[in-house]
């Protein structure tokens, strides 16, 4: 069996021109770019009636857009735009300032609680006691000398009102001293002599309303218990109809 | 924005020479004649494409103030190594939809004074501009953006891809089938006679 040489094959027919073809080259016709195949969309369109039409159809489109005309710019135009873009900018910038306005007048506040709140408060140091912050009475003359500086009045103030707090506080308990003295130098009052029957009356009524107290008393623990069991047997009746309790 | 480069702004658009990278420099630097001169530069096309876009007129004056203010708020976002036109255009787009769908919640504007006549040719050209301006507005909004980008302002596949934030297959398939609308109404309105010679359309000018 002798098998044909490749170059004896007869030629592979060429790719069919369809209309899909015709359709694609028509969007590259309109695209402005160059097609591969002209002579094959001119044979195809003579062809078929469906591509020639759509062919004659583009070709008016490229007619009609050629002649739509460009929309003539308004007057004055540009100016109003530049004025718009110029105003815009000028309302931004202002924004911009008011708010660097505001966040320096909150810095400031800020800043100033901050001062107020240290002068308010002794500083804190670490590795001094109270009485070496407080400063030492003992030596308050010595400082104040080497010091020279008043304290500040908000200081003065405060110790004062401390001052006159234990002034307050010091009067009082001695006031209560002297009169517990009193009581104890002022001489006994002996009581009235009292008829025992005025005494026993009473202790015979307490007897006789002891049970209705009791009974009063204990009536709040009762109707407790009652309610309990009322919501016991209603929470448990929908699942266990059956099982009613026994009254 | 990215640093400006000695070349990459630079773009030749009919001959003239525009460095658009010292323009946006300088309006940057709050000179006015240069704010001024970019407006006037670009004015025409976007009112164009507004104008295309919201078809009327008042609209599209009002729409391209509010893009240029929009394009001088963000011009420091410009990537330098990019054309300035398809980047404003893209704004202008974004613009005429938010447009559009404000007047979609209000009664329709009617605008007796739309456009300039077309000429007046002694074939049936008149007709056949306003068939084509009603097509064109019966577009659903998507195509009519890539259909006015690509065949009114000349804009590129890649240009249109990034003015409308779409890829480019996606703008492809918007443009085909936008021509595809376009030419079935031209035939139903009987705008395209039956021609025994059909010829191959001429190549788009760009």
């Amino acid at each position: 069996m002798n098998s044909p040489h490749p170059n004896d094959r007869p030629p592979s027919p060429a790719p069919r021109y369809d209309c899909a073809a015709a359709a694609d080259d028509l969007q590259l016709l309109l695209d402005g770019t160059a097609v591969a195949d002209l002579p094959a969309l001119q044979a195809h369109c003579t062809e078929c009636p469906g591509c020639q039409r759509q062919l004659a159809a583009a070709r008016r489109l490229v007619h009609g857009l050629e002649r739509l005309p460009r929309s003539s710019v308004p007057f004055g135009l540009a100016e109003r735009a530049y004025r718009a873009v110029r105003s815009d900018r000028r309302r931004r910038m202002q924004r911009q300032w008011l708010a660097a306005g505001a966040a320096l007048a909150a810095a400031s506040v800020l800043v100033a609680i901050f001062i107020f709140s240290r002068q308010q408060q002794p500083a804190y140091q670490p590795g001094l006691s109270a009485w070496e912050v407080a400063g030492n009475p003992l030596t308050a003359g010595f400082e104040e000398g080497l010091h020279k500086a008043p304290p500040p009045a908000p200081l003065r103030e405060r110790l004062a009102e401390a001052g006159s707090a234990v002034a307050v506080l010091t009067r009082r308990a001695a006031d209560e001293t002297l009169d517990r003295a009193q009581n104890l130098l002022r001489p006994p009052t002996l009581p009235k002599p009292v008829d025992p029957a005025d005494r026993l009356e009473p202790a015979f009524q307490s007897l006789a309303e002891l049970g209705m107290s009791a009974a009063a008393g204990v009536e709040p623990i009762a109707s407790s218990a009652r309610r309990a069991v009322d919501l016991f047997w209603r929470e448990i009746a929908p699942s266990d109809m059956n099982h009613k309790p026994r009254s | 924005m990215k640093p400006l480069n000695a070349f990459g702004g630079n773009t030749r658009r009919g001959g003239d020479v525009v460095d658009e990278c010292s323009l946006v420099r300088n309006c940057l630097g709050g000179q006015p004649e240069a704010v001024r001169e970019l407006v006037e530069r670009f004015q025409a096309d976007v009112f164009g494409l507004c104008f295309r876009l919201l078809n009327h007129r008042h609209d599209a004056e009002d729409v391209t103030q509010e893009v240029f203010v929009r394009v001088f708020r963000s011009l420091r976002r410009w990537d330098s190594s990019r054309p300035l036109k398809p980047w404003i255009m893209g704004i202008a787009v974004n613009r005429c939809r938010t447009s559009m769908a404000q007047r979609a919640r209000r009664p329709e504007p009617v605008d007796y004074l739309q456009d300039a006549p077309a000429r007046d040719d002694a074939d049936d050209s008149a007709e056949l501009v306003r068939e084509l301006r009603d097509a064109l507005g019966d577009l659903r909004a998507e195509y009519r953006e890539v259909f006015v980008l690509f065949h009114e302002h000349g804009q590129s596949y890649e240009d249109i891809a990034r003015a409308v934030d779409r890829p480019v297959g996606t703008i492809k398939t918007w443009l085909h089938r936008a021509r595809l609308e376009m030419l079935d109404r031209l035939r139903r309105r009987g705008m395209v006679p039956d021609e025994n010679n059909p010829a191959t359309p001429p190549v788009r000018s760009r």
